[in-house]
């Protein structure tokens, strides 16, 4: 299997193209958020198919973890009504000006990343074009060397995240506490 | 020190004015004895003031620059530097003096005037105050623009004061009328003002003096110059044609009509060119001009005086016809003998106007000489008086009319460009004043008509036309101390003010007031204007003198015997009247002339100009510009659709719009 | 060990196909919580961009990137689920069309 990575690149590319595209498609939050969480999965495969294993990890545990159980913690709070299912058919013609002008935009940045990355990679030297994810795990690969990197050169920007962490829990807790109070 | 107190005896009225002025928007009115104390007080103690300024610092306003005293800087622009900085010198402090000695007295006399005027009293002080206020800063200033101010403020004040009573049309529309005559002056005053910004590069006076004495400018730019400024002196002191404001000016209260349009404002024009002495005094053709104009408003106001029946009327033409003396003689170059004029004048006119306010309060507000008549018998004190101030007026010797006017004639006499026929229209102004002032003595305390027995008639009249009164007048109004007391002092200083100018003839040397402008203007008049007068020998002089004793005696006897000896009370029908005293009754026309030739075309372009230029252009075209702008809006706001996805379109859209225009282009 | 080398062209395609399909949800999608998941996919898909530049240039800045973003999105999601409760409780609703304050 000379190139098992780029057929597990292309199978979890199609996962996750396929799952991404149920989550916009579906018109039941609650599978919407199920097809996020095979997306999410999928994603750390292709995280430590690329060679971040520590990322992979990372991934499974705040994505798939934390956050959306959030997200099916407020769908079962207050959205799993059928009122609250779009008809996503009856919407057709609008889908349709957004999809054509999103394909506009893809046709334009596929040009533009091959051209360049003809232009630019491929004629000057010394710019690598594929990921060798195997030389890579040695440098960048250990949770050693990411935690060498956070705690010596990004130790600030760290403080400052966590910072950001606890502003959002405080204001996660009185954004929803304050209309409660006025309801009472 | 003295500069602390020359800026308080400025400010002083402005005090008051603030107080009274506060105190008279209340609903309820404060008590009249406040009033007093803010409006009378701070007058009073202005003037008090300005004495012993006088007195201890004699010395140095007698020099040319006069004791200077810097308030605060007002403009400060490139070379325009103007400064609320005062100077009291020779020319100021005579002026203040009749300001402030005037105004105290007329202030006083007030306080008995409109005392039934209870929710108007403090009003009424406030603005008598404001118009000191500014009248000071009129004299005082040390620059032109501080004149102007003052120029201005005392013209607001008046608009003021003549609308007093601003519930009646007539007195709303006479203060319009002022205002909107002072304004054209004012244009010219303005563009005189420029000019000389222009030519000198200052308008203080001390560094204009120093600009005229080291170098001169063109004549013919000096003419334009004091021209501009005299068109100016024409609207405030109610020179030909713009005199008309005036006359109608008379609805305001009579203590008004003493001080502002008679005694201190209306002399505003006067004391400019005596201000402005080196820019009128190297003028020689404008000063004809002047000396002219003011001979012709004098004759034309004289023959109008001649025939009014409202006593306040025929005090008002007068006015104008004394002022048209004065700027004769500002206009030969005789500064002394019309400033001399200014001085006398104010005391007899403001006499005269005060008496007539007690002849009108006694009679219940009567102010038509012919339902007077008789009342020597009821108020002997102001019958004397009036008698004082008319002799006075009309040139009769000893008092002090006699003097500043002959001095004038005497001038205009020897003027060598059309003097005699300056003198020639002195002269019979000279006869016409003492007719028609007599005419009104007689008209008012002689006569056989009794004015008390014609007032319960006029009441039982108007009881029978109207049914009820407005209450019952069967007896004089009392006339007490304060309205009294003022007329007295005035009279006494009508009797003797003359003295201070004794003539030439009399003394075998230069009048003292002559002498005294002479060394305190910044050029001396006499010196400069030499040349524009023939030499005169001592009986020539004389027989003038004699002559213009003559026509007035000539002027007494015939009122006397027009008015007392045939009993000859002016019609009230038109068809009775000659053709001439019509003409004289109607005041020439000039009202209607004025109507015909200059507002009804200028309402026609008014009116034309709001109608097709402001309605269908201009508002069309904006109304246009809204209406497009709403309908541009109304199509853009449907992108306003609140819904959250389209806005997140426009960006998506934006952003690929963006990438196509930024990196379209790689090839 | 396979050695096997994914060309960076492939995860940028990728990338950009998923970024698109968020954009897609985005505009077209009337739930909230939906909405919100699209830009989750919008967010992870860039995260995929940074891992892939990272293992290109082998330098360890694009994980960091990665690391903070990952940080971010769990407070942003707090604080979004959050106010999509606030929402609820005022408009009673989680369809933003029917949510039309902005309207002009």
């Amino acid at each position: 299997m000379e190139n098992i990575k780029e057929i597990l690149f292309f199978l979890f590319a199609f996962i996750m193209t396929g799952s991404s595209v149920g989550v916009i498609m579906h018109k039941n939050p609650v599978k919407s958020a199920l097809f996020l969480v095979v997306f999410f999965v999928s994603l750390a495969s292709m995280f430590g198919l690329l060679g971040s294993e520590f990322l992979a990890v990372l991934q499974v545990l705040v994505y798939v973890g934390a956050i959306m159980v959030l997200f099916l913690f407020v769908i079962m709070l207050i959205a799993v009504r059928d009122e609250n299912f779009e008809n996503i058919g009856s919407r057709f013609g609008k889908t349709m000006v957004v999809s054509l002008l999103i394909t506009a935009f893809l046709i334009q940045m596929t040009a533009l990343v091959s051209v360049h990355f003809k232009n630019k990679i491929d004629t000057s030297a010394g710019y690598e074009r594929t990921i060798d994810a195997s030389a890579n795990i040695k440098i960048t690969g250990h949770a050693e060397n990411i935690s060498f990197q956070l705690f010596e050169k990004y130790l600030l920007p760290f403080e400052v995240i966590s910072l950001v962490l606890l502003v959002g829990v405080i204001g996660a807790v009185v954004i929803a506490k304050k209309n409660r109070r006025k309801l009472e | 020190m003295s500069e602390a107190l020359l800026i308080t005896a400025i400010w002083l009225p402005f005090i008051g004015f603030l107080f009274n002025g506060l105190f008279s928007l209340k609903k309820e009115p404060i008590s009249q004895k406040a009033v007093i104390l803010f409006g009378v007080g701070s007058v009073l103690l202005s003037f008090i003031i300005f004495v012993i300024l006088t007195i201890s610092e004699n010395a140095i306003i007698m020099s040319k620059t006069g004791l200077g005293a810097h308030f605060f800087t007002w403009i400060d622009v490139g070379h325009l530097k103007s400064d609320f900085a005062y100077k009291l010198d020779g020319l100021s402090v005579f002026m203040a003096w009749i300001v402030t000695g005037i105004g105290m007295l007329i202030h006083i006399y007030s306080t008995g005037y409109m005392e039934e005027e209870k929710p108007h009293f403090a009003r009424f002080f406030a603005y008598l105050n404001l118009f000191i206020f500014a009248m000071l800063h009129l004299v005082l200033g040390d620059s032109l623009p501080l004149l102007f101010l003052g120029w201005e403020g005392v013209g607001l004040c008046s608009y003021l004061l003549i609308g007093f009573d601003y519930d009646k049309d007539f007195a709303a529309e006479a203060g319009k009328k002022a205002f909107i005559t002072n304004r054209i002056g004012d244009a010219g005053f303005l563009i005189g003002m420029f000019l000389l910004f222009q030519h000198t590069g200052t308008l203080n006076y001390d560094i204009m003096n120093k600009f005229f004495s080291e170098n001169s400018l063109d004549t013919s730019l000096l003419n334009l110059i004091a021209i501009c400024l005299f068109i100016g002196a024409m609207g405030k002191s109610a020179q030909f044609p713009l005199y008309v404001w005036l006359p109608d000016a008379m609805a305001g209260p009579t203590p008004v009509s003493a001080l502002i349009h008679a005694a201190t404002m209306v002399t505003a024009g006067v004391f400019m060119i005596a201000r402005l002495a080196p820019v009128f005094l190297g003028a020689p053709e404008a000063s004809t001009f002047i000396a002219f104009v003011g001979g012709f408003t004098a004759l034309l106001s004289a023959l109008i005086a001649l025939t009014q029946t409202d006593i306040k009327k025929v005090l008002a033409y007068s006015t104008v016809s004394q002022l048209g003396y004065m700027f004769m003689a500002m206009g030969v170059g005789a500064y002394g003998a019309g400033l001399f004029h200014l001085m006398t004048h104010a005391f007899f006119k403001a006499l005269l106007f005060l008496g007539s306010g007690a002849v009108i309060i006694a009679l219940h507000h009567e102010q038509d000489m012919r339902r007077m008549g008789g009342l020597y018998k009821h108020i002997k004190l102001v019958a004397i008086l009036f008698w004082i101030a008319a002799i006075a007026i009309s040139g009769i010797p000893g008092l002090s009319g006699f003097f500043s006017k002959d001095m004038i004639l005497e001038m205009a006499f020897t003027y060598k460009y059309g003097g005699s026929i300056l003198f020639l229209m002195g002269f019979l102004t000279a006869i016409l004043t003492s007719f028609y002032i007599f005419r009104l003595i007689f008209l008012t305390f002689h006569t056989s008509g009794d004015a008390v027995k014609k007032m319960k008639e006029a009441i039982h009249h108007h009881h029978d036309e109207h049914g009820h009164g407005h209450g019952h007048h069967e007896t004089l109004h009392p006339l007490r101390w304060n309205i009294l007391g003022p007329l007295v002092i005035l009279g006494v200083l009508s009797v003797f003010g003359g003295y201070v100018g004794l003539p030439h003839v009399i003394t075998h040397q230069t009048p003292g007031i002559v002498q005294y402008f002479d060394k305190v203007l910044a050029v001396p008049p006499t010196e400069l204007s030499k040349s524009w007068h023939n030499h005169i020998d001592g009986g020539l002089a004389y027989s003038l003198m004699f002559g213009s004793i003559l026509v007035a005696f000539i002027g007494l006897l015939f009122a006397w015997f027009r008015y007392e000896k045939q009993n000859n009370i002016p019609s009230e029908d038109s068809k009775k009247r000659s053709f001439f005293v019509n003409l004289s009754f109607n005041k020439f026309f000039v009202d209607e002339i004025y109507e015909i030739f200059l507002l009804k075309p200028i309402k026609k372009l008014a009116v034309f100009s709001y109608k097709v230029i402001d309605d269908k252009i201009i508002d069309a075209f904006v109304d246009a510009l809204g209406k497009n702008t709403l309908k541009i809006g109304s199509v853009f706001r449907k992108m306003q659709t609140g819904i959250t996805a389209h806005y997140a379109f426009y960006i998506a859209a934006g952003t690929l719009l963006l990438t196509v225009i930024i990196y379209g282009g790689i090839k | 060990m396979i050695i096997s080398e994914i060309p960076m062209s492939y995860v940028l395609i990728l990338t950009l196909l998923i970024f698109s399909i968020g954009i897609v949800g985005v505009l077209t999608r009337k739930n909230i919580i939906v909405i919100f998941m699209s830009v989750e996919l919008m967010l992870n898909s860039v995260n995929l961009l940074f891992v892939g530049y990272a293992r290109m240039w082998k330098n360890l800045e694009g994980e960091m990137a990665v690391f903070f973003v990952m940080a971010v999105a769990a407070a942003e999601a707090a604080v979004g689920l959050a106010l999509v409760i606030s929402i609820f409780r005022t408009f009673h609703t989680v369809d933003i069309t029917k949510i039309r304050e902005m309207k002009g």
